[in-house]
C-alpha cells in the first residue's frame, strides 16, 4: 500500500487545518469535500459537499472550539487513502463544559491533494 | 547448623555406585548419630557460654542452638570468643561481632527513646484533646505542637503588654497595688493552656458590657479590684488567643493594638458632662468607625460586631485610644468629623503598614492612601441588602476628584483596576463574592467603551445585573471586550447610550453574547421556557441514533464475534481477521473527560498502553511512528498480548453501551487482484466501554471507554478481513451521550440497522459462520444449506458435498 506517502504527516496537517477552519470559519470546510463525500454527524448523514456544508453551517451553535487530544492514522486504500481517528473535546458557545468527541476521517487522494471521503463525527461524552 | 543425616540407608539410590563419588565428597560432613549429638551438645555449650540474656536469666528461654532460630530481643553477646582473637579472618569476625553488639545497644537506646516519645505524645494528645487534631500523622502533630507553643509565646507577650498598660492606666488614674495578684492570675491562665484561653474569649465577651470595656471604671471612682483587672487581662488574653484564621497562622499584627490620638473635643457641647464628654466621645467614635468598616462585615447576614475601642486614656486635651490594627482605618477616617459641635482631629503617631491580608506579598499594592480612599468609596457605595455596588458617576465623586483620579484615562483605568483589586480582596472565595455582589452599576460614567472598566468581567464573572446606562457607548464593538463574558448575566441596562440610535438591531447581537440574559433595557428578551430549552439544546446538540449501513450482515457478524474473541482469545482473533496487509495501532487519550459519578475517577494508570500508544499529535519520531503501526497477525498478536485483559459488554443485551456506525468504503484492496482499483468495503466506527482488571486489586475491575475504527475488506479465512484497526482508549466517560440519542428516530436514507436491532447471536448464527468458514459458501447460502439440513451441521456438510458440483459460483463468497 502506498508506502511512499507520508500519511502520518498528511493526517496531522489535515487535522490541524480542519479544526482551525471549523473553529474560525466553518464555511471554508466546503472545499474539503466532494460530491461523493459523506458526513455522518451524530448519526445524521449528509452526502455531497453542498449538503455537508449546509449541515455544518446549521449546527446549533455559532462558535465552537475544538481541542484534539489524540490523532492516529493508517493508510487504508489501494489508491493511497488515509484513515484518521481523532479524539478530543469541544466547547460550544454558551456552554461551560467541554464535551468529548471522536471523529473519523477517510481521506482520499485527488490530483496531488486529499479530500474527505468519509467523515463520522460523534460526541462520546455529554456536557453534564 | 542443623546436622546432616548421619548416614544414608544402604537401599538409598545415592549409595549406588553411580553416585559413590558424591558420597565420598560428602563423607567429612556425614556423622554417626552419636557424633551428631555430641556436636549439638558442644554447640549448645558454646552458645550458652558466649551469649547471655540482658537481665537475669531467670525464667528466660534457655540458650540453645534450637532457640536461637528466633533469638529473643534480650539476648546479648557476652564476650568475644577466644578463638576469634587471632588474626586474618578471625579479626574480621571479631569486628563484626563487636559491631553487632554496638548495634544491639543502639537499637535498645532507640527503642527506649521511642517509648519515651510515644509517652510524651500520648500525654500531649490528651492535652490537646479539646482540639480536633488528626492524631495519625506524627509530623503534623509535632508541627501543631510547635504552632501552639508559638501561639502561647505570643499570647504571653500580649498578656504581659496588657498587664503593663492596664497597670499604667490605673496608676495614672490614681489607683495602686494589686500587681502581684494580677501577675499570679496571668500565670495561671497561661499554664492552664488552650481550654482556659477559649474560656477567656467567652469571658471577655461577657465583659463587653459597659463595665468591662476598658473605660468602665471611669467616673465611678477608680478603686482597683482584682476581679475586674483579671477580667481586663482576660479580655486581652482573649484577643490574643482568638484562633487564627486558616490563611493567617501566626497571631500577627492583626491582633495587636494601634494607638490614635483624638484632639479638638475639649470644648464641645458634651464637655459639661461628668467626664468632660469623654464617654460620649468614645461612643461617637465607635459608632462612626463601625459604620466605616461595616461594608463587608455584614455579609452573610451577621450583624456587625462593631469597631470597639479597646482601651483609652486622657492626657491633657488628648484622648488616646487603642484599637485593633484592622480597625485602624475606620478610626483614622474620623479625622475632621464634627463631635458635639466641634471638629475633632484624629492622628496617629505610628500608623500601621497598609493592611491587605488577601493580597500576596509580591503583587504590587495600591498606595496606602489610594487604598483607603477606595475602601472608603466601597463602603459608601455598597448596599448590602440589594447586593448592589454602585460605581456610577464616579467622575462627580468629590473625594475622588480631590486626588485627581479622573484627570486622565490612564489614572481612571488604574483607579478602576485598583478598585477591583480591593473588592476582590474582601472575599475569600468566589462563592462569597458571587453571593455578596450580584449587581454593579457603572451608569453615568461617560464611558465610550470598556477599556477602563474591562476588569469588571474578571472580578465579577458571575454578575447577574449590570447597569451601563448613561454612558457614551456607540456600538456593539465598543462592548466587544465583554462579549461572551458574564455567563450568568440576567439583566443589562444600556439606556441613554448613543448605541440605541446609532446601531439598529444592537439588541439582537447583545442578546447572543449573554446566554442567560432575560431583561435588556427593562424589556424581556427571553422567557424562562426559552432559557430552559436553550440549556438543553446547548448541552447535547442533536444526539442521534447511529448510521449503520451494513450489507448482508457482514459487519454485524464480524462485530458479534470480534469483541467476544478480543476478550477471550486474541491470538485466534488476530489470525481470523488479520493478514499481512492489515494494520493495528492504539493510542491513549489521557485528557478525555471522565464520568464523574463513576468510581473510576480515582485511579487511571495507563502504563501498559502508553508503551504502545501511537498518538501522532505527540509522537514525532518517524521511526517510532512506523514501529507503532503494527502489521500482520503475528505482530498484532504480540502487541495485543501487552494490552490488559478486557471484558466488553455484550452487544446484544447491553447495546445501550455501544454506538456503532458503518459506511461503505470503496477502493479497499482486493486480495484476488481481480480489481486493481480495489473493491467496496466498510468503514466501521465503534464507541463503547470495557472492564479491565485492576492490577493491584485482585477481582476488582475498572471501566474504560474506547473508540475504535475498522476498515473492512474481502480476504482472509472468513472472507472478511480488518485492513485497518485504530483504537483509542480513554478514561471511562459513561454512555450517557449514546443513551440520550436513543429516543430520537434516525432519519432513514438507506437501510439502517441500529445495534439495537441486531438479532441476538444464536447457535444457528455460529453454525452458519462455521459452515461458511469450512465450505467457503456465502453466509446466505450456508444458511439455506443448514435450513434444508434441519440445522444439523454434519448433515449440512453432507448436503454441501452432494450439491457442491452443481452450485453456481455466486454461492461462494
Amino acid at each position: 500500500m502506498a508506502g511512499a506517502v507520508d500519511f502520518a504527516n498528511i493526517a496531522q496537517q489535515f487535522v490541524k487545518f480542519y479544526y482551525e477552519q471549523f473553529d474560525t470559519n466553518r464555511g471554508n470546510l466546503g472545499a474539503l469535500y466532494r460530491h461523493q463525500s459523506m458526513l455522518t454527524f451524530e448519526g445524521t448523514p449528509a452526502q455531497g459537499a453542498d449538503a455537508i456544508l449546509e449541515k455544518l453551517q446549521s449546527l446549533p451553535f455559532t462558535s465552537v472550539q475544538h481541542r484534539t487530544d489524540t490523532l492516529d492514522a493508517q493508510p487504508s486504500s489501494e489508491e493511497g487513502g488515509i484513515l484518521v481517528l481523532v479524539t478530543g473535546a469541544l466547547l460550544v458557545e454558551g456552554s461551560e463544559r467541554p464535551m468529548s468527541f471522536t471523529q473519523t476521517f477517510q481521506l482520499r487522494p485527488e490530483a496531488g491533494t486529499f479530500y474527505v471521503f468519509n467523515d463520522v463525527f460523534r460526541l462520546v461524552y455529554p456536557a453534564a | 547448623m542443623s546436622p546432616l543425616p548421619q548416614s544414608l540407608p544402604a537401599t538409598d539410590p545415592t549409595q549406588n555406585p553411580p553416585l559413590s563419588e558424591v558420597a565420598a565428597a560428602l563423607a567429612p560432613y556425614i556423622h554417626t548419630r552419636a557424633e551428631t549429638l555430641r556436636i549439638r551438645r558442644l554447640l549448645s555449650a558454646h552458645l550458652a557460654a558466649s551469649l547471655t540474656h540482658e537481665e537475669s536469666t531467670d525464667g528466660e528461654t534457655p540458650i540453645t542452638h534450637l532457640t536461637l532460630g528466633a533469638p529473643p530481643s534480650t539476648l546479648v553477646v557476652k564476650r568475644t570468643p577466644k578463638e576469634l582473637q587471632g588474626g586474618g579472618d578471625a579479626r574480621v569476625r571479631a569486628a563484626y561481632l563487636s559491631a553487632l553488639q554496638s548495634h544491639a545497644v543502639a537499637k535498645k537506646r532507640y527503642q527506649a527513646l521511642r517509648d519515651e516519645i510515644e509517652e510524651l505524645r500520648q500525654s500531649q494528645v490528651v492535652d490537646s484533646a479539646s482540639r480536633d487534631v488528626n492524631r495519625g500523622d506524627g509530623a503534623a502533630e509535632e508541627y501543631i505542637q510547635l504552632v501552639k507553643l508559638r501561639r502561647r509565646v505570643e499570647r504571653t507577650k500580649v498578656v504581659d503588654k496588657a498587664v503593663e498598660r492596664v497597670c499604667d492606666a490605673r496608676l495614672v488614674e490614681g489607683g495602686a497595688g494589686g500587681i502581684g495578684k494580677r501577675r499570679t492570675g496571668v500565670r495561671e491562665t497561661d499554664r492552664e493552656g488552650d481550654v482556659v484561653m477559649d474560656g477567656g474569649i467567652s469571658r471577655s465577651a461577657e465583659g463587653r458590657g459597659r463595665g468591662g470595656r476598658g473605660r468602665g471604671g471611669r467616673g465611678r471612682g477608680g478603686g482597683i479590684n482584682t476581679e475586674r483587672l483579671q477580667r481586663e487581662v482576660l479580655k486581652h488574653v482573649g484577643d490574643g488567643a482568638r484562633p487564627p484564621s486558616m490563611r493567617n497562622i501566626t497571631p500577627d499584627r492583626q491582633s495587636s493594638l494601634v494607638e490614635l490620638q483624638v484632639t479638638g473635643w475639649l470644648n464641645s457641647k458634651a464637655s459639661s458632662n461628668d467626664d468632660r464628654g469623654v464617654s460620649s466621645l468614645i461612643t461617637f467614635l465607635e459608632r462612626h468607625a463601625t459604620k466605616r468598616s461595616a461594608l463587608f462585615r455584614q455579609r452573610g447576614g451577621k450583624a456587625a460586631t462593631g469597631s470597639r475601642i479597646k482601651r483609652s486614656r486622657v492626657e491633657g486635651d488628648t484622648l488616646h485610644i487603642f484599637v485593633l490594627q484592622q480597625e485602624y482605618e475606620s478610626y483614622s477616617r474620623l479625622n475632621n468629623f464634627v463631635f458635639a459641635g466641634k471638629s475633632i482631629t484624629v492622628t496617629c503617631e505610628n500608623p500601621p503598614r497598609s493592611r491587605s491580608p488577601h493580597n500576596s506579598g509580591t503583587s504590587p499594592e495600591p498606595a496606602n492612601e489610594v487604598q483607603q480612599l477606595i475602601q472608603d468609596l466601597l463602603s459608601r457605595r455598597f448596599d448590602y441588602s440589594s447586593k448592589l455596588l454602585s460605581l456610577n458617576a464616579l467622575g462627580t465623586d468629590e473625594q475622588l476628584q480631590e486626588i485627581g483620579m479622573f484627570k486622565t484615562p490612564e489614572t481612571q483605568s488604574k483607579f478602576f483596576l485598583a478598585t477591583m483589586k480591593v473588592c476582590s480582596a474582601q472575599f475569600q472565595t468566589a462563592e462569597e463574592k458571587r453571593e455578596t455582589i450580584q449587581s454593579v452599576s457603572l451608569a453615568d460614567n461617560n464611558l465610550p467603551n470598556l477599556s477602563i472598566v474591562t476588569s469588571l468581567a474578571q472580578t465579577f464573572p458571575d454578575l447577574k445585573n449590570l447597569d451601563l446606562s448613561g454612558n457614551k457607548i456607540e456600538n456593539t464593538s465598543a462592548l466587544g471586550a465583554w462579549r461572551h463574558k458574564f455567563r450568568h448575566l440576567e439583566q443589562l441596562l444600556l439606556n441613554n447610550n448613543p448605541i440605541e440610535k446609532l446601531q439598529p438591531g444592537w439588541e439582537v447581537e447583545v442578546m447572543k453574547w449573554f446566554p442567560k440574559l432575560r431583561l435588556l433595557n427593562g424589556i424581556q428578551v427571553r422567557t424562562d421556557a426559552q432559557l430552559a430549552q436553550m440549556d438543553q439544546s446547548k448541552a447535547i446538540p442533536l444526539v442521534q441514533a447511529p448510521d449503520f449501513r451494513d450489507e448482508g450482515g457482514i459487519v454485524q457478524n464480524l462485530l458479534l464475534k470480534f469483541f467476544t474473541a478480543f476478550d477471550s482469545d486474541r491470538p485466534a482473533l488476530a489470525n481470523m481477521y488479520y493478514d499481512n496487509d492489515c494494520s493495528f495501532s492504539l493510542n491513549v487519550n489521557t485528557h478525555a473527560l471522565r464520568d464523574k459519578d463513576a468510581q473510576e475517577m480515582l485511579k487511571q494508570s495507563w502504563d501498559p498502553y502508553i508503551r504502545i500508544s501511537r498518538n501522532l499529535k505527540h509522537l514525532n519520531n518517524p521511526k517510532v511512528r512506523t514501529n507503532r503501526k503494527i502489521t500482520g497477525p503475528e505482530e498484532i498478536t504480540k502487541t495485543w498480548a501487552q494490552i490488559p485483559a478486557t471484558r466488553h459488554p455484550a452487544l446484544t443485551s447491553e447495546f445501550h453501551k455501544w454506538v456503532i456506525e458503518c459506511a461503505s468504503q470503496p477502493g479497499v484492496p482486493d486480495p484476488t487482484g481481480t480489481y486493481p482499483q480495489g473493491v467496496t468495503g466498510f468503514m466501521v466506527t465503534v464507541h463503547g466501554e470495557y472492564e479491565e482488571p485492576i492490577p493491584s486489586r485482585q477481582d476488582r475491575t475498572m471501566r474504560r471507554s474506547f473508540d475504535r475504527t475498522f476498515v473492512l475488506g474481502p480476504g482472509g479465512p472468513l472472507k472478511v478481513r480488518i485492513l485497518s484497526d485504530i483504537l483509542t482508549v480513554r478514561a471511562y466517560g459513561g454512555s450517557a451521550a449514546f443513551r440520550l440519542g436513543l429516543p430520537v428516530a434516525a432519519p432513514i436514507i438507506a437501510p439502517v440497522v441500529a445495534p439495537a436491532a441486531m438479532t441476538p447471536v444464536t447457535e444457528q448464527d455460529l453454525m452458519v459462520l462455521e459452515l461458511a468458514k469450512i465450505t467457503g459458501l456465502t453466509l446466505e447460502v450456508a444458511k439455506q444449506c443448514l435450513e434444508t439440513s434441519n440445522w444439523n451441521l454434519h448433515t449440512a456438510m453432507g448436503t454441501f458435498e452432494t450439491h457442491k458440483a452443481t452450485l453456481p459460483p455466486t454461492a461462494f463468497a
